[in-house]
């Protein structure tokens, strides 16, 4: 019978080869033509604005804070890095726990399916949507002002899902049975989780981690209803804006004075070279392990 | 049956099933596991084997998609009684396929400890981890390197690895799942010895497809034939066993 089944599968095979081989070389020709245009397109962004940007860069503009037409961007990259800090302190804790929860399949599905369906949600919710949404319940209705809290929080909530799902693949691809034996040593969740699914998921979440900033680094719309703006620095977590390199490059281009645009080019380069640089530590990390 | 009623049960199984939403795993399995003997459970693949000894343990109940009822006793104690993370200590299971840890050999074995929080002198921890390996029949071929990986060993001593794993927790039960299906004959030939030792200290669950294995070590046979257990008799009472089942099975084993 097994014999009879697998050399029928054979045939299947034979006949369909020749059809198969068109069909593949037509769709890989295909893809590798769009590839290229978007290679093209992103290539040219790259240069323009590494060339636009390079040409104009100050020191001062680097040391100084500003208010986008006058002064430097100093306060820009510190509230930055801030809020993605912010950002990544209220998103990592619950993606982990939630991809436990998810991967540790505990539950009976329905929860799971839940859990999977609002991070599905949230990943296509516009990031002005969210914006808003700070803007209503945290900025007015909490009283967080315009605030690195606030800000946070909205960056929080589209990293969560980006973190979520990467941390969930990387617990996957530890062997069932490892997680298994170990419940069977007698260990509880809690030493499952710290001893088996933590440090052997290390790597793809730091590289998931390094992903989510950079995606949130390179945010504005939901920042301009939470974090406002600061032409100086941010002095406290709450009712104290925060300036970010993306609203100096909405607000720098908008102004209609050369050295606005200046600053505007120089940011856009600051935040390119940065997130082209943490995907690209991402990549190697994650493919080392 | 005489000599059987003199053993002491620290097993008891009563009317176990074991079920999904389409499929009954465990139909109404009755057995008793003797103290300091060798109970071995064969079967044909796919009948239950391996489901049994993951609900003697509790690590069934982890699956949602699971439904278990009927009674299991451990010391005359139900098991649904007893903490989870205790009974495993107590009921220790090494799986059908090795996979220690991604991490040294040493660690593999102190894992079980580590994780129960309690502080151990340095010394202590490194005695039993020792004791362990010596016992796993695996001190001596390791030449006291204890640094290197786990997953670096050899498939035979990746499976002693997971079985001292399992002994330094010195359970009162230790269940084995086929520990031979992977392995060499002279690889075969030390878990032989390891289990014939090791049903002094302990008591044995075994589960193989390996009937020279079963002949060699068993004190007591159990046929399992689509979730239930056709035939039960201590070493020679099985194989010469009249029971249709068995006889089908052991041709086909041999
Ligand atoms: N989590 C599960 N969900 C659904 N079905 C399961 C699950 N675990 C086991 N089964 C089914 O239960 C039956 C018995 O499986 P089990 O692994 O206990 O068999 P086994 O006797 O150990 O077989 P083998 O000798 O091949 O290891 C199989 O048909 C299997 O498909
Ligand atoms: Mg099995």
């Amino acid at each position: 019978m097994t014999n009879s089944y697998t050399g029928d599968r054979r045939e299947i095979k034979w006949r369909n080869l020749g059809s198969r081989k068109l069909k593949n070389t037509i769709a890989n020709g295909l893809s590798y033509l769009v590839l290229g245009m978007m290679v093209v397109i992103l290539v040219s962004i790259f240069i323009y604005i590494m060339d636009s940007g390079a040409s104009h860069i100050t020191l001062t503009m680097l040391i100084t804070p500003g208010n986008t037409a006058t002064g430097g961007i100093l306060n820009a990259i510190v509230g930055t890095w801030e809020l993605v800090g912010m950002g990544l302190l209220f998103s990592l804790p619950p993606s982990i726990l939630g991809a436990l929860y998810v991967v540790n399949g505990r539950s009976n599905g329905t929860l799971s399916l839940i859990a999977r369906l609002f991070t599905d949600v949230l990943t296509s919710v516009p990031s002005i949507v969210i914006g808003l949404f700070a803007f209503i319940v945290l900025v007015q209705r909490l009283d967080m002002g315009y605030s690195l809290i606030a800000g946070g929080i909205a960056l929080a909530v589209m990293m969560l899902p980006y973190l979520m799902r990467i941390i969930e693949i990387s617990f996957k691809n530890i062997p069932r049975e490892q997680i298994e034996n170990a419940y069977a040593l007698g260990a509880d969740d809690i030493r499952v989780a710290s001893r088996i699914y933590l440090p052997q998921a290390k790597v793809g979440m730091f590289s998931g981690i390094l992903l989510a900033v950079s995606i949130a680094a390179g945010e504005t719309a939901q920042l301009l209803y939470s974090a406002g703006w600061n032409n100086n620095y941010a002095t406290g977590f709450l009712h104290s804006g925060v300036g970010y390199l993306t609203y100096v490059v909405w607000n720098g281009i908008n102004y209609p004075t050369t050295y606005s645009h200046y600053l505007a080019f120089v940011s856009a380069m600051i935040l390119m070279l940065s997130v082209t640089g943490l995907i690209a530590i991402s990549k190697y990390v994650g493919r080392r392990q | 049956m005489e000599e059987k009623e003199k053993v002491e049960k620290i097993i008891e199984i009563e009317g176990l099933k074991v079920e999904t939403k389409n499929k009954v795993i465990l139909d109404g399995v009755d057995l008793n596991i003797f103290k300091n003997s060798v109970n071995t459970i064969v079967g044909p693949s796919g009948s239950g084997k391996s489901t049994l000894l993951r609900s003697l343990n509790r690590l069934l109940e982890m699956d949602p998609s699971i439904d278990v009822s009927g009674d299991i006793l451990f010391e005359k104690r139900n098991i649904t009684d007893i903490d989870p993370v205790e009974l495993r200590r107590e009921i220790g299971l090494v799986f059908q396929k090795p996979n220690p840890f991604p991490m040294s050999v040493y660690d593999n074995v102190a894992f079980g400890l580590r994780i129960q929080g309690k502080k151990l002198k340095k010394e202590e921890m490194d005695g039993m981890i020792n004791q362990s390996l010596e016992d796993a029949d695996l001190f001596e071929e390791l030449g006291g390197n204890l640094k290197q990986g786990g997953t670096s060993l050899s498939g035979g001593q990746q499976q002693r690895l997971c079985i001292a794993r399992a002994l330094v927790l010195r359970p009162k039960v230790l269940m084995f799942d086929e520990p031979t299906s992977a392995l060499d004959p002279i690889a075969k030939g030390k878990i032989v010895d390891l289990i014939r030792a090791l049903k002094q200290k302990y008591t044995v669950i075994l589960v193989t497809h390996d009937m020279n294995l079963t002949r060699k070590v068993s004190d007591y046979t159990n046929l399992i034939y689509e979730g239930k257990f056709v035939a039960k008799g201590t070493g020679s009472e099985f194989f010469e066993s009249e029971i249709e089942e068995v006889k089908d099975f052991l041709s086909e084993a041999d």
